[in-house]
């Protein structure tokens, strides 16, 4: 009853009309950027953290799950009017979802996927807000070795088991923690790595190397390959609805979406692509079942299941991000560097001294799923009207944005000079296949992992026998074993599907 | 070692038809040695590394070695698995939040160049010139880069964008832009 009465002052507090409008502005934002593809949600977030930097927090952060959230609605539309998934996790969402199109189903293909996500992200956020009080008493007894094995979970997790070469995902890590390094050390105070620039013994900032490696990076990527698109047709829709049939064909595919969604969200399993897929063969599976063969035709199911996958994947993440600090996407990852860079640690501190953020932002995400629900149903056909932006100028203003929003962070040429460095090292990653979700968490979580390890030696007096002492720690570690194991057996598998 | 790779990668370029320049199915060799060059780095800098006498158990210089090692172990790893496999660019499975099937073949050097060049510039022009000229090239050079088909027109695009720009940051957030050597002897 204690979580009720909190989430109720959260949406006491997140109902002021300042924080209502950051929240509007998020969706609307979030919606945008998951309709373009080739602009993510990570993205966004790292180009408006320079921004709202003077913003009181509460809001940013109520802004930044806005379009954390609309990204996910957002990419389901063109996924579906024009076979252009905006996000990779709408991808599943493509396969019957343009088929639909096709057909002349895009209408109910569209409410389908919105009513779902809508659905999955209430369920989603409701688990969020009962389970993450239960994980910052868990975390309450973590001491410095628990978070060096997270952080080795999290780097491992996203480094070696989600990409698809191990080789380029651990590469990506070590840049990003050997980045994280530069300037004084912390707990000795000796100066590293900065070559005798004094503009590098506060470090490079989080916000230069997020931005650089994701827009600047991007768009040089983009500029490596700009033979002209094909012009973009809409197909069509008119106004999204369901019948009765529709509606009884999709809401056991919903849940059984939300369901596969919501543990991936929690594991650092970097991201919402591998559920939605997982909701896609399964929905297949189950009609081959019951002698349904409208897949590959079109079949509702097929866009219902993946598009509750995703969200509630998305929502789920926030509960090893806020109560523990540890982010199981990009996307949360960049989340995570913001509380940073507002001075916050997520995890159980979190819930205790910023208490009415964290509430305030759990209730907001209630409002935005509405208001993203009342964005998407009606007009999901003008959003698609996005793709007729001339690219040239959209990628020129992400260039001019991350500029300028590096710039005035701290009033500094050289930072500027950093972000096209570290653009041009985002450009080489994209451009040879390397993930950069490894590099982002090694960049953030680095200081963390270091300093708990230190920590841990300084505590045992040089014991290594502390890091494996306490039942969590071990239990963390199991995990990881088991989660390597896994994905060296199923590998070859997922190789012959990506290939097939 | 060398002809071995070029012989290989040469062969596969011919069975693509692509592009045929000197890094086709070379490039992640690049990588490679940039990845175990930063390793190097930190292994030469964490050596010389002056390190404060107060400093017990693990000091400053334990994980940069690490760290370190790795990138050497990781870069030479890469180096290796390009020159045995030759032509293997980006798998599309190994990006993550992104569209698969962006990655494959080479990369178009004129639009690159021209983008890397109006960075250089801006980075150049933004304390002298100040945001608005400095601003409104980036946007322009960035767009033209990009392929636009009306070079003019985005000119005054690009300046109504630094404009608001500069309006937005220094009247709305308070935050100032350089303003440029010319206003300010003016």
């Amino acid at each position: 009853m204690e979580t009720l009465s909190l989430l109720l002052d959260g949406f006491g507090a997140a109902l002021t009309p300042v924080n209502l409008l950051l929240c509007l502005a998020g969706v609307v934002l979030g919606t945008v950027v998951g309709v373009l593809p080739g602009l993510g949600t990570a993205m966004a977030i790292a180009l408006l953290v320079p921004v709202t930097f003077r913003l009181d927090p509460a809001g940013a952060f109520i802004m930044f799950a806005g379009v954390y959230f609309g990204g996910q609605f957002g990419g389901a539309t063109t996924a579906i009017l024009l076979n252009t998934p905006g996000q990779s996790s709408s991808m599943a969402t493509a396969f019957e979802g343009f088929l639909m199109a096709r057909n002349r189903r895009a209408p109910q293909a569209l409410a389908t996927a919105v009513l779902g996500s809508f659905l999955s992200s209430v369920v989603a956020v409701t688990l969020v807000v009962f389970f993450s009080p239960l994980m910052v008493e868990l975390a309450v007894g973590f001491g410095p070795p628990e978070y060096f094995a997270l952080t080795v979970l999290a780097f491992l997790a996203t480094s070696a088991v989600v990409a698809g070469d191990v080789l380029r995902g651990l590469s990506g890590l070590g840049v990003g923690l050997a980045l994280a390094m530069v300037g004084i050390d912390e707990q000795s105070g000796a100066v590293r790595f900065t070559l005798g620039t004094p503009q590098l013994l506060d470090g490079i900032s989080i916000v230069v190397v997020t931005v650089g490696l994701l827009a600047i990076g991007e768009v040089l990527y983009v500029a490596s390959r700009a033979r002209r698109s094909p012009a973009t047709e809409t197909v069509a829709s008119g106004r999204p609805w369901l019948n009765r049939r529709d509606l009884g064909r999709s809401w056991r595919p919903w849940l059984r979406g939300t369901a596969l969604g919501v543990p991936f969200g929690v594991i650092p399993a970097g991201g919402a692509e591998i559920p939605t897929f997982l909701s896609y063969g399964a929905e297949k599976a189950l009609a081959g079942r019951r002698g349904d063969d409208e897949f590959g035709r079109g079949a509702i199911e097929g866009v219902a299941g993946p598009e509750a996958a995703n969200n509630a994947t998305t929502a789920t993440s926030l509960v090893p991000l806020l109560g523990l600090g540890l982010p199981t996407s990009a996307t949360a990852a960049i989340m995570l560097g913001a509380f940073q860079q507002y001075g916050m640690r997520p995890g159980p501190l979190l819930f205790t001294q910023e208490s009415d953020l964290v509430w305030a932002l759990l209730a907001s995400l209630f409002i935005g799923s509405v208001m993203l629900l009342v964005l998407n149903l009606p007009f999901a056909p003008v959003w698609a009207k996005l793709l007729r932006i001339p690219r040239n100028y959209l990628y020129a203003g992400i260039v001019v944005f991350a500029t300028v929003g590096v710039y005035t962070a701290r009033s500094a040429l050289f930072d500027v000079l950093l972000l096209y460095v570290v653009g041009a090292l985002g450009f080489l990653l994209r451009r040879y296949g390397f993930p950069v979700a490894p590099v982002l968490i090694g960049v953030i979580l680095g200081p963390l992992a270091e300093t708990s390890l230190r920590r841990a030696m300084a505590m045992s007096q040089g014991d290594v026998g502390v890091l494996f002492a306490g039942p969590f720690a071990v239990g963390i570690y199991s995990v990881l074993i088991v989660a390597v194991v896994l994905s060296a057996v199923l590998r070859p598998r997922r190789g012959r599907a990506g290939t097939g | 070692m060398t002809t071995f790779v070029r012989g290989n990668a040469s062969r596969q370029r011919g069975e693509e038809g692509e592009s045929t320049s000197f890094w086709t199915g070379r490039g992640e060799l690049l990588v490679g040695m940039l990845v175990g060059s930063i390793g190097g780095f930190l292994l030469v800098r964490t050596a010389s590394m002056d390190v404060p006498s107060s400093v017990s158990f693990l000091g400053p210089r334990f994980f940069p070695a690490v760290v370190g090692a790795l990138l050497v172990v990781l870069g030479i790893s890469l180096a290796v698995r390009v020159a045995l496999a030759g032509h293997r660019t980006g798998t599309a499975d190994a990006a993550t939040e992104e569209p698969a099937g962006a990655t494959g073949s080479g990369s178009e050097w004129k639009p690159l160049l021209l983008t890397a060049a109006t960075l250089v510039a801006h980075l150049a022009l933004l304390r002298t010139a100040g945001w608005i000229v400095a601003g409104a090239l980036l946007f322009w050079g960035v767009s033209c880069a990009l392929g636009s088909e009306h070079r003019l027109r985005d000119l005054g695009i690009s300046v109504i964008v630094s404009s608001a720009v500069q309006l937005a940051f220094s009247a709305g957030l308070g935050l100032s832009l350089p303003s440029g050597l010319l206003l300010e002897v003016l």
